[in-house]
């Protein structure tokens, strides 16, 4: 279960709505900081092949759509269609699916919110404290 | 996706073209230099056979051939050097990037969100394959390159040309035999000899070369022996004929390479994968040039000296070969040493890479200028024959051998096909590499390899159907050969062949064979060359087909670490492949050329590497991606940079900056570096270009907000200087509020209400939320401030230094001349000066702004001219905090360095200090948003903002303002004089001064004291005898605060007798104009009646001023007010400002009752009724408290009246230690107060009467006592006004201003308002010409209590200090409480005295207010029967009052009987007209509780107060005589009635039960029963014997 994710949301217009990188606990991430647009361009090419299979299924977990040398990026599409994107290193579908189960229903409890605007980012210490705590739940712990 | 020149099918036949040999005798090769060729360049364009050409196969089936390009090459060449092959194809990219730079040579492509400018074609790509494949050494498993036949040529003036023929043919055949084989590889043994004889035909003779021709063709046979005829033109003629003819070899002659096109820089890049380090740039930018002058030097040496320069080669990474990949010749080739070849390879190289490197050189001229069309037609005719009579029957011949060869073999049997191999091919042939070990080496002539040899004849001469056929054979067997190398090249080939028939087969495209042989060739082989171009021409099938997915994996399968130039061209090329996908997948595209961009980068392809980036930005612009596009920008502003595109890099690097960012701080703070040196360097190059000269350039950072900009005209708050006495007028400052401005404004305009000139403030402050529609007005000489809010976006610290405004100044000095606009955006000396002469600009030295903060700026200017100015912006050095946070030696070197520059008076920044650019930002502050129209409100449209665009006008005089020994806490009521100094700044003398406060009552300038003066003309002083004192003088100190009553009344103690004095304090004053005051000024000298302050005079004056009565923090704003004597502009005054904070502290509380004395026995003189009985309480609400101010004793000193018709009387005797409170203690004073006959009917005259406890007697009928009394009363008369709303303005409004006021409160207060308006207006005018009026002035009082005390206050330090004060006490109404804390008096003053109410905090209860309110209902209801006229019952029941006098003990022998009391009733009426009263002694008050309960029922229960003896002594006690009496009481006049009252028994009566009715009205049915509780009493002893 080691090894370091990255979770993007991303919203209608190819934005990303809420960003959260995990790394298990033991691990220095001091490498992180270089690789941090590297994340942020393998996710962007993913969305294409997540729009391309999105149409392919029911679920809304699509499972691992794309790879880029070691990171793997497993997909989920809201019934809004927003993406929720996740880079890993090490394959743990069920702790993913998992994860973009619960940050699902926490998405969904706040785009509720009548004062977020869907596709802006979320800012809410709130909405990072689910992350995290997902996180270390399904991901990294 | 990228289109090529070539289509899929022409690319794979150019790729895989039959390879002829030329070998040149030195002489032929002289001819061909006369046009400035080879031999092989010439033929060159001729190679491809424009017509059709025909071959049998080994079926003798005639096939046609489209299109055969012979592909020459020169035997005497040699292969080049790896560098040079490395060189040569970087150049190949790096030379064809200026094609698309031209817009619009792109198109643009949209694709769902995304808009795509796309470059059609990527020439630089095609040029690379070619290159790629030019270079391709030849392999030893195939044949494709190998040459099919080798062409001789002499020039027919050699001498032996025969001879010659015959020795080029051993040296190829010995060259063929060479042991290692050299270049170039033959196809098989007896390869095709041609034999050329070139003629000139203008230096030689044609008959011999027709002799030779013929000797040629009877030696070697006529197929193979060929005349050429060429150069026709000689060399002379040519020179001087200079046509325009076309040049068919250019386009196949290398370009010559420019220098300036080759980017040698290659940035030593770090990282080795494609995540390089941001940060890592710093190094670059030292490196760079350095490394330049290097790679340029090594290229031009490298002709001679070779190209394995030391610096430059371990730059390069080659693109083809890598540390573990062996070149290609190292693999395996069974015959190949590796070491020898090296030597080989390196002793030929000295002496042919001259002719190499010469080429630049011979190619600048012009080719084949000696050659006439009919040269050209010979040698296409020469190529035409060459193929089609020499080479394809041999060709013909070959497959027919090789065929039979092949079938033969197929007879035997695999099991002796295998023992074969092991006899053969198992040798061992030199040394084998030990990774090769599992393959399988075949000898020369192995039949698999014969087989592989028909295979690629075949695919050469367009048989791809018969090739397909062969190849899948040879891949069978080398398939079970494991002969992976030949397997791969078989399964290649076989599937080219199969594409290359086109539509015309049934077979699927088996791209699974391609994958297979790609991976082969880079797992097994190790061969990525072969891999490569396996790769080209399958991704060329692929995208044919249209599987343009499959051929993007393919592209990306080899990208590889070891070529950086390979693998971007590829990623390019797969990125194109997403693109052409029927679903464009364009964030794929964006990645990939990210990725290409990188390895670009790697690769020192510098503008590749821009332009892809440019393509990628183009996606993730605008999408909040925020990491990947700073990587982006950072990385298009490092390459312009490179490219010394500043411009462009600067605005890379200002999006990092500018954008909300989310990196780090360090990488912020290199981001900053970054773009301040890349900036830095674009200015010195702009000042090089001198196009912008003397104009600034703007910068990004910091963000300023326009908006936010504030101007103030003066020269901003000063704070107080804890270390002087002195404190000046604090002014204005840029921390107020709008509210303050208003405060402000409501100031000034009272005062010019009061001066008599009602116009608009000047604001001196103007911000956002202030009018600016007009231009704010500067005077000469005055400094202006404006402040400028800056906000640091970054993490990282900003340093601005030398920050200044910009400003233009257009002049008002008229003249012929249009008006010249002066501005100080200048960076000349002399222009510099002269603006600071116009405007003197103040330069802040440093700003720092700290990350994510927000900074103002203050600077000033000070206008020396009149003119408008407007200033434009803001003028700094931006710079990072490196160096502050380095070392704090190197910040003052850099500061001491700025300082030295400033000394200079120059602007222009020193670039060699450190990273900073100067710079400006303009300034423009957008006015409100327009909502008028329709259009307004639509559209974005906002008003104009003038606050910058200053008016500056003529000098002024300047009033400055200081105070001296401003205390900053007082106790409450505490009065302390300190000093006022005003003195005139400015150059032109000033007059009309006054000043305001929003707490008038809070300070006095003294009024009476300089009757010399007479200032105050506008209120006549009438001093009386008394007063006659020693004026004192203005400047002498004052070591009183009050002033003092010469000691003529009291020598020998202080005098408890009440000392009294009479003056007109209020009466003229009681207009608004009591709020404003006008400061007597000093005569001026001599010039006539103005008293003007002249230029540079000073005046001191002295002040009081008084702690408020309520404690706590209280903002005091004073507004000082003149105007100029003479004025120039439109501005007819000015002012100061100045804002006190006070702290006042608790200290007395007097709480004061007025009764009428009941009747006392003793003294029935008619005096007592005309007194009243004062009860004070006095409490000292001060605690003793440690480190804080208090009070510890406080001692009443005097107390005095101040009341137009009462004095104050002592009731007590003499006491010397005066009346003294302790902390929290109380004190009861009784005073009685006596009715004075008033002697003139000027109503405004006050009457002062004091008593004193102490021996020094104050005089409070003079200032500063009386001014505050005044200013107390005013406010007393305002809190009455405003009942209860306690809205702190219009406190200060004044007697006649409440009836106004009054109705706009609610309709609650309205109604006790408007009541209390005519109460509290008939008792100050008091005139007794209304009807209510004359009834109410006999329980009105309005007199004023006066404390004057003298505490000992500890101060927080702990010294003790005496300070002396005073409380007024209001009392408007005889039995109400009145209290020196000023709550609204119409509280407590409209209640009765009562035991119930007696608690001044239940006084404020609303209850009371609403029952007052039902009250005041219900006595209009009744108003009918008991209250004509609507009088308040509580008035006319006290019309008049009466008391008894009688004897108070009497005995009485009752057993004689009735026991007679002679009792004298005095009446005294209290109205101020004529009153009836009638005298019922029948009837008790109580009887009429019962009967008119309404009438006499007031709301606090007065009936309780009824003495319980009264109900038993009545029974007993008859008055005799007569029971009604009617008498006529004229104002103010009393009477007295002379009754008996008659008791029956012994025992203590109250004589008080009789009833008193009053009528005013002519009704005598409207009787109003008088009220008097205070009961008198008899008491009688029966003196009788007891029986």
């Amino acid at each position: 279960m080691s090894g370091n994710y990255y979770f993007v949301i991303v919203g209608h217009q190819d934005n990303p709505v809420y960003e959260m990188e995990f790394s298990p606990p033991n691990k220095t991430n001091e490498k992180r900081d270089d690789l941090r647009h590297l994340n942020q361009f393998i996710a962007h090419a993913a969305l294409d092949l997540v729009d391309e299979q999105m149409w392919s299924t029911n679920n809304m977990y699509l499972k691992i759509v794309d790879k880029f040398n070691e990171w793997f990026v497993s997909a989920f599409v809201t019934a809004g269609r927003m993406r929720f994107l996740m880079l890993h290193e090490v394959k743990n579908e069920d702790g993913i699916k998992n994860f973009f189960t619960e940050m699902y229903e926490t998405y969904v409890k706040y785009a509720m919110n009548p004062f977020y605007e869907i596709n802006s980012p979320i800012k809410s210490s709130l909405f990072d404290k689910k992350a995290q705590f997902f996180g270390r739940k399904y991901l990294t712990g | 996706m990228s289109q090529c020149k070539q289509t899929a099918n022409e690319f794979i036949q150019n790729t895989f073209s039959p390879h002829v040999a030329v070998l040149c005798s030195s002489d032929a090769q002289l001819l061909c230099q006369k046009n400035n060729l080879s031999f092989v360049q010439l033929i060159q364009p001729f190679c491809r056979l424009s017509s059709e050409v025909h071959i049998r196969d080994a079926n003798n089936v005639s096939h046609a051939i489209h299109n055969l390009r012979i592909s020459a090459c020169d035997m005497a060449a040699q292969p080049p050097q790896q560098n040079a092959i490395k060189k040569q194809l970087s150049d190949a990219v790096g030379a064809t990037y200026g094609h698309i730079q031209e817009p619009g040579s792109g198109s643009m492509l949209s694709i769902g969100n995304y808009d795509l400018q796309l470059c059609s074609s990527t020439p630089w790509f095609d040029n690379w394959r070619d290159a790629f494949l030019h270079v391709l050494p030849a392999s030893d498993h195939e044949y494709l390159n190998h040459c099919l036949a080798c062409v001789f040529v002499v020039a027919s003036n050699n001498s032996d040309p025969l001879g010659t023929f015959t020795t080029l043919a051993n040296q190829q055949v010995t060259q063929q035999q060479q042991f290692p084989n050299k270049l170039p590889r033959w196809f098989c043994q007896g390869i095709l000899h041609y034999y050329v004889l070139l003629h000139d035909v203008v230096d030689c003779d044609q008959t011999r070369a027709d002799s030779i021709y013929q000797n040629m063709k009877s030696t070697f046979g006529v197929q193979i022996c060929h005349l050429l005829q060429v150069n026709s033109r000689s060399i002379n003629t040519a020179e001087s004929i200079k046509t325009a003819q076309p040049d068919p070899w250019s386009q196949f002659l290398i370009k010559p390479q420019s220098v300036d096109e080759v980017d040698g820089e290659h940035l030593p890049d770090g990282s080795p994968s494609f995540p390089s380090r941001l940060s890592e740039i710093t190094q670059s930018q030292t490196q760079t040039t350095g490394l330049t002058d290097s790679m340029y030097d090594n290229m031009e040496e490298s002709g001679s000296s070779g190209i394995t320069s030391s610096s430059s080669v371990d730059q390069f990474s080659h693109p083809l070969a890598s540390p573990t990949t062996p070149p290609s010749r190292d693999t395996p080739s069974p015959d190949s040493d590796p070491t020898a070849a090296a030597s080989g390879y390196q002793g030929d190289y000295r002496s042919s890479n001259t002719s190499h490197y010469k080429w630049p050189e011979r190619s600048s001229k012009t080719h084949g200028q000696c050659l006439t069309p009919s040269d050209l037609d010979r040698l296409r005719i020469f190529m035409h024959e060459f193929v089609v009579r020499a080479l394809v029957p041999w060709v013909e011949r070959q497959i027919k051998m090789l065929s039979e060869q092949v079938t033969s073999r197929k007879a035997i049997h695999r099991s002796f096909f295998s023992a074969t191999k092991k006899w053969f091919g198992n040798k061992p042939q030199g040394p084998v590499p030990s990774s090769q070990n599992t393959t399988v080496v075949y000898t020369k002539d192995a039949p698999e390899l014969q087989l592989r040899r028909l295979a690629d004849l075949a695919f050469l001469f367009q048989m791809y159907d018969f090739a397909y056929n062969t190849y899948h054979t040879a891949k069978k067997d080398f398939n079970n050969d494991q002969a992976w190398l030949h397997f791969a090249g078989a399964l290649e080939m076989a599937t080219l062949s199969l594409f290359l028939q086109g539509p015309n087969t049934q077979k699927q495209y088996p791209h699974h064979y391609m994958e297979t042989a790609i991976s082969t060739y880079l797992a097994y082989s190790r061969n990525p060359q072969y891999a490569t171009r396996a790769t080209l021409t399958s991704t060329e099938a692929l995208k044919k087909k249209a599987m343009f997915n499959e051929a993007a994996m393919q592209f990306l399968k080899m990208t590889s670490e070891d070529s950086d130039l390979t693998s971007a061209l590829f990623l390019e090329q797969a990125a194109h492949c997403f693109l052409a996908l029927k679903t464009p997948m364009v964030r794929k595209y964006s990645f990939h050329m990210i990725l290409a961009g990188h390895r670009f980068n790697k690769a020192g392809q510098r503008k590749h590497s821009l332009r892809a980036y440019t393509q990628a930005l183009q996606i993730y612009k605008a999408r909040h991606w925020a990491i990947a596009e700073d990587h982006i920008h950072f990385t298009i502003g490092r390459q312009s940079f490179n490219l010394k595109h500043l411009d462009r890099a600067a605005s890379s690097f200002k999006h990092l900056l500018v954008q909300e960012s989310k990196q780090p701080t360090s990488q912020q703070a290199a981001f900053l570096r970054e773009y301040l040196f890349v900036y830095k360097q674009l200015l010195s190059q702009d000042d090089r270009d001198n196009s912008t000269y003397g104009q600034l350039p703007e910068l990004p950072l910091p963000i300023i907000d326009s908006n936010a900009t504030k101007v103030l005209l003066t020269s901003g708050k000063r704070q107080k200087d804890p270390g002087s006495r002195k404190t000046l007028a604090s002014g204005v400052g840029f921390d107020s509020s709008a509210e303050d401005m208003a405060k402000w404004g409501t100031l000034e305009e009272r005062i010019l209400s009061v001066v008599g000139r009602p116009g608009k403030s000047s604001p001196p402050l103007f911000t956002n939320s202030t009018d600016n529609n007009a231009s704010p007005v500067a005077f000469v000489g005055e400094p202006i401030t404006v402040e400028v809010q800056v906000e640091n976006p970054l993490h990282v610290m900003l340093v601005l230094s030398d920050v200044t405004l910009l400003w233009t100044f257009v002049p008002a000095i008229q003249g012929s001349d249009p008006p010249q606009v002066i501005s100080n955006e200048i960076t000349t000396n002399v222009k510099k000066s002269l603006a600071d002469e116009i405007i003197q600009t103040s330069v802040v030295k440093e700003v720092i702004v700290q990350g994510i903060q927000n900074e103002c700026i203050q600077l000033t200017m000070t206008p020396r001219q009149p003119g408008q100015l407007r200033v434009v912006g803001l003028a700094y050095n931006l710079g990072t905090s490196s160096l502050a946070q380095n070392s704090a030696g190197l910040q003052s070197e850099t500061s001491s360095l700025s300082n030295s520059g400033l000394g200079n008076q120059t602007i222009k920044p020193s670039y060699t200090s450190s990273v900073l650019v100067r710079g400006k930002q303009k300034l423009e502050p957008r006015g409100p948003r327009l909502n008028n129209t329709k259009d307004d409100r639509t559209q974005k449209r906002y008003g104009p903002d003038r606050r910058l665009d200053l008016l500056v006008q003529e000098e002024m005089p300047i009033l400055e303002v200081s105070f001296l020994d401003f205390p900053d806490s007082l106790l409450c009521g505490e009065v302390q004089c300190i000093e006022v100094e005003l003195t005139n700044k400015g150059k032109s003398p000033l007059h009309a001064l006054r000043a305001t406060s929003t707490h008038p009552r809070f300070f006095t300038f003294g009024c009476g004291l300089n009757d010399l003066d007479g200032v105050m003309s506008n209120s006549p002083q009438q001093h009386p005898p008394q007063q006659q004192q020693q004026p004192q003088s203005l400047t002498s100190k004052y070591p009183y605060v009050y002033q003092m009553r010469a000691p003529h009344c009291g020598a020998i103690g202080p005098s408890l007798m009440s000392t009294v004095s009479t003056t007109s304090i209020g009466g003229s004053r009681g207009d608004s104009s009591a709020d404003v005051l006008h400061i007597p000024l000093p005569k001026g000298d001599g010039s006539g009646e103005d008293y003007q302050l002249m230029p540079g005079q000073a005046v001191k004056l002295p002040m009081w001023i008084r702690g408020d009565d309520i404690g706590g923090v209280h903002e005091v704003d004073f507004l000082f007010y003149y105007e100029p004597v003479k004025s120039l502009s439109t501005v007819r005054h000015r002012v100061v400002h100045h804002q006190a904070v006070l702290n006042t502290v608790e200290s007395l509380s007097v709480r004061t009752t007025v009764v009428r004395p009941s009747a006392s026995s003793g003294s029935s003189n008619g005096q007592e009724l005309n007194s009243c009985i004062f009860a004070c309480e006095l409490e000292n609400l001060s605690q003793v408290q440690v480190q804080r101010p208090h009070v510890q004793e406080l001692q009443v000193t005097q107390v005095s009246c101040v009341s137009p018709h009462w004095t104050l009387l002592s009731l007590g005797s003499k006491h010397n230690s005066g009346v003294r409170l302790g902390s929290r203690e109380t004190l009861q004073l009784v005073m009685k107060g006596l009715k004075q006959e008033q002697k003139s009917e000027s109503h405004g005259n006050l009457v002062f009467s004091e008593v004193a406890f102490d021996r020094d007697q104050v005089n409070t009928s003079c200032s500063p006592c009386s001014d505050f009394y005044w200013r107390s009363w005013l406010r007393h008369q305002a809190l009455i006004g405003e009942s209860s709303a306690n809205s702190g303005h219009s406190n200060f409004q004044s007697a006649p201003g409440f009836g106004s006021s009054g109705n706009i409160f609610g309709k609650d207060t309205r109604q006790s308002g408007t009541g209390n308006d005519s109460l509290s207006s008939s008792v100050i005018s008091n005139d007794g010409s209304s009807e209510s009026g004359a009834l109410e002035s006999a329980v009105f009082l309005r007199l004023t209590l006066v404390f004057l005390w003298k505490a000992w206050a500890v101060q927080e330090s702990g010294q003790m200090r005496v300070v002396v004060g005073q409380h007024h006490v209001h009392v408007n109404r005889l039995n109400t409480v009145a209290v020196s804390y000023p709550v609204p008096a119409s509280v407590s003053g409209l209640f009765p005295l009562s035991p119930a109410c007696g608690a001044k905090s239940t006084n404020r209860q609303p209850q009371k207010f609403l029952q007052r309110n039902s009250n005041a209902k219900s006595e209009d209801s009744l108003s009918g029967a008991t209250g004509p006229n609507g009088v308040d019952p509580e008035i006319s029941t006290r019309l008049v009052s009466y008391s008894f006098s009688h004897v108070h003990q009497r005995s009485h022998p009752f057993n004689q009987g009735l026991c007679q009391v002679p009792v004298t009733l005095t009446l005294q009426n209290h109205s101020g007209r004529e009153v009836r009263v009638m005298v019922d002694t029948g009837k008790t008050p109580e009887s009429f509780v019962s009967s008119f309960g309404a009438v006499v029922t007031s709301p606090e229960g007065q009936d309780k107060q009824v003495p319980p003896i009264a109900g038993s002594s009545v029974a007993s006690m008859r008055w005799l005589g007569l029971t009604q009496a009617s008498l006529t009481l004229a104002k103010g006049e009393n009477s007295t009635l002379a009754l008996k009252a008659g008791m029956t028994r012994p025992g203590t009566y109250n004589v008080n039960c009789l009833s008193v009715f009053v009528t005013f009205s002519a009704d005598q049915s409207q009787m109003i029963l008088q009220r008097h509780n205070t009961p008198s009493i008899v008491t009688l002893v029966d003196s009788s014997p007891t029986s």
